[in-house]
């Protein structure tokens, strides 16, 4: 997967951009404020449709704009693409693949995987339970469409039946109708949890090859910690039945708190280091090293799917690693993945800069360094 | 941008389903082209069709009478009812000329994000018409999407004790279509719904 050009219009604090890029390394140098994270949203946004800083699309226009597009070609198992984003204030996005408009977001994504490296992964480790479902979600949901279309339609009949109970707590609706919400909901969830299981597993074997590739003496795991069988093995159907069966039990208990109590949108992941739970048993640096652990598992898993790798972005990433971890990174770096990187210093880079193509970002402006 | 009379019927035409901002300034200046006589007409047909056109007290489709054409046709097969959502559900299913049984228009589906439940739909009348009827088989056509589902789940658990044979309308491989082209959703529906040959 290679991201060749890339053009902004009205894109944050890019009036007009149009860059190539290399196949290899892309570097963005620049002081703070310039836009060099603005470049990686826009990559990132080319992957997923959506910004990983988790705002609405109209904060993506150019102050005082009332339209932004941006326009990248693209290639895919050798196949070129140009796709295109149009954003239109108050109104909404409109995307397009050759030409062709892309109506849902779920035909779009597929088209090419981009994944972020960025300091705040350490809340993979260290943060709340939802960080860690929203991984393991974005890799699902981007290796797999059936994954994607039962999370929707899971937190359609969730959304459903919590304004239900809240109605039944009021007395505004008898208590027999919770069935057919119930029903859907421990089926879609039976999907889901077994689905997010197989990929724990798959992805507890990648990182038992990722830390024996880099050398690491510990061994990092992740448990599934769902909240019917909290841990246990079980099958789809096993779910299904212990989910609606808990569910009749704490009937009183959701109806008092006029909601959804229990399910895949309260699962957690226990991640461990050497059988140790890493939240409360690990040093800063041993998070480091397992949160981005985590996103080269990631890496490593979309190419298991696809036979190809997709595009890593890093933003701000190597200020904040000492030089072992740093030396961990560019060793999985493969020459044959694409990687853009943002940074203040071209020296912070001196191992990368052979294949590397380095850009100057200056408020707004992206020059090549004639120096590459 | 526009005001009086002109900025009203712009906004009259934008309150419609489907129509944006730009879309309603479009038809105003196309209304405003055309000759009095054909407002009038437009103006005539929309006020006629309001005051004529009603639901059908048997089946809640759209008719000009008390009862509609189906409801009131012999040759139609009255041991079959087809139960949807919207009056133009029963558009699209007497469109293919392929359904001989009667209707019923639920007026809605269950979904209490918009406050409806049950006693919103028209499912009491549902009953009322199963009760010492011939009705041997209710289909239950109401969407694919959770909310449909949701009514469908529903009317079996209510309707199947009265000892009716209910039914689901299949989902699955669109007609004509191939498989390269389905998306993965509809090629794992329509695994689980497979029949054998």
């Amino acid at each position: 997967m290679r991201i060749t050009t890339l053009k902004l219009k009205n894109f944050r604090n890019y009036q007009e951009l149009d860059i190539d890029f290399s196949d290899h390394s892309n570097i963005f140098i620049g002081n703070n404020a310039q836009g060099k994270t603005n470049l990686l949203e826009a990559l990132y946004i080319i992957g997923s449709t959506k910004s990983f800083r988790r705002v609405h699309d109209d904060q993506l226009l150019k102050i005082g704009q009332n339209n932004a597009g941006i326009n990248a070609e693209i290639i895919k198992k050798g196949l070129k693409k140009t796709i295109k984003f149009d954003f239109i204030a108050k109104t909404g996005k409109k995307i397009w693949v050759n030409g062709k408009n892309s109506k849902k977001i779920s035909d779009y994504l597929g088209n090419i995987n981009v994944i972020l490296f960025c300091p705040e992964d350490l809340m993979l480790i260290k943060g709340e339970a939802a960080f860690r479902r929203r991984f393991i979600d974005s890799l699902l949901c981007q290796t797999d469409n059936v994954y994607l279309s039962h999370l929707i339609n899971f937190q359609r009949v969730l959304k459903q039946r919590n304004f239900l109970l809240k109605d039944i707590q009021e007395r505004k609706k008898a208590k027999d109708v919770l069935g057919p919400w119930d029903e859907q909901l421990v089926s879609f969830a039976g999907v889901i949890a077994k689905k997010r299981d197989i990929l724990i597993k798959n992805v507890n074997k990648i990182l038992e090859m990722i830390y024996k590739k880099l050398n690491i003496d510990e061994k990092m795991e992740i448990i599934y910690k769902d909240t019917i069988f909290k841990g246990e093995n079980f099958e789809e159907e096993e779910y299904a039945t212990k989910y609606k069966n808990k569910l009749k039990s704490i009937n009183f208990e959701e109806i008092r708190k006029g909601m959804t109590i229990i399910g895949p949108h309260r699962d957690d992941l226990e991640i461990k280091l050497d059988n140790l739970n890493a939240r409360f048993y690990s040093s800063q640096g041993q998070q480091r090293t397992m949160a981005i652990s985590l996103r080269m598992a990631e890496v490593e898993y979309i190419y298991s799917v696809f036979s190809e790798y997709p595009i890593l972005l890093l933003d701000d990433i190597f200020s904040e690693l000492d030089d072992k971890r740093k030396g961990y990174l560019i060793k999985f770096l493969k020459p044959d993945i694409q990687i853009f990187i943002t940074g203040t210093r071209v020296s912070d880079f001196s191992q990368m800069i052979p294949r590397a193509r380095v850009f100057n970002i200056n408020q707004g402006k992206a020059a090549i360094n004639k120096n590459e | 941008m526009y005001s009086g009379i002109l900025a009203r019927m712009i906004d009259e035409l934008g309150r419609m389903p489907g129509i944006g901002p730009k879309t309603a300034q479009r038809l105003a200046f196309y209304l405003l082209r055309q000759e009095r006589a054909e407002v009038e007409r437009l103006a005539h047909t929309l006020i006629e069709a309001k005051e004529t056109i009603r639901y059908c007290s048997i089946c809640f489709s759209l008719c000009e009478n008390e009862i509609c054409s189906i409801c009131s046709n012999p040759r139609r097969d009255s041991a079959l009812i087809c139960v949807v959502e919207e009056p133009n559900d029963v558009f699209s299913l007497e469109r293919t000329r392929a359904f001989n049984g009667l209707y019923h228009v639920l007026m809605g589906t269950l979904s209490p994000l918009d406050g409806m439940g049950p006693d919103d739909l028209k499912i009491t009348e549902l009953l009322r018409r199963l009760q010492n009827s011939r009705v041997g088989e209710v289909i239950i056509g109401t969407n694919p999407d959770v909310e449909g589902e949701a009514t469908a789940i529903y009317l079996g658990k209510l309707l199947k004790p009265l000892g009716v044979k209910v039914t689901r309308l299949a989902s699955g491989l669109p007609a004509n279509g191939n498989l390269e082209y389905a998306d993965d959703i509809t090629i794992t529906r329509a695994l689980g719904g497979r029949r054998e040959l």
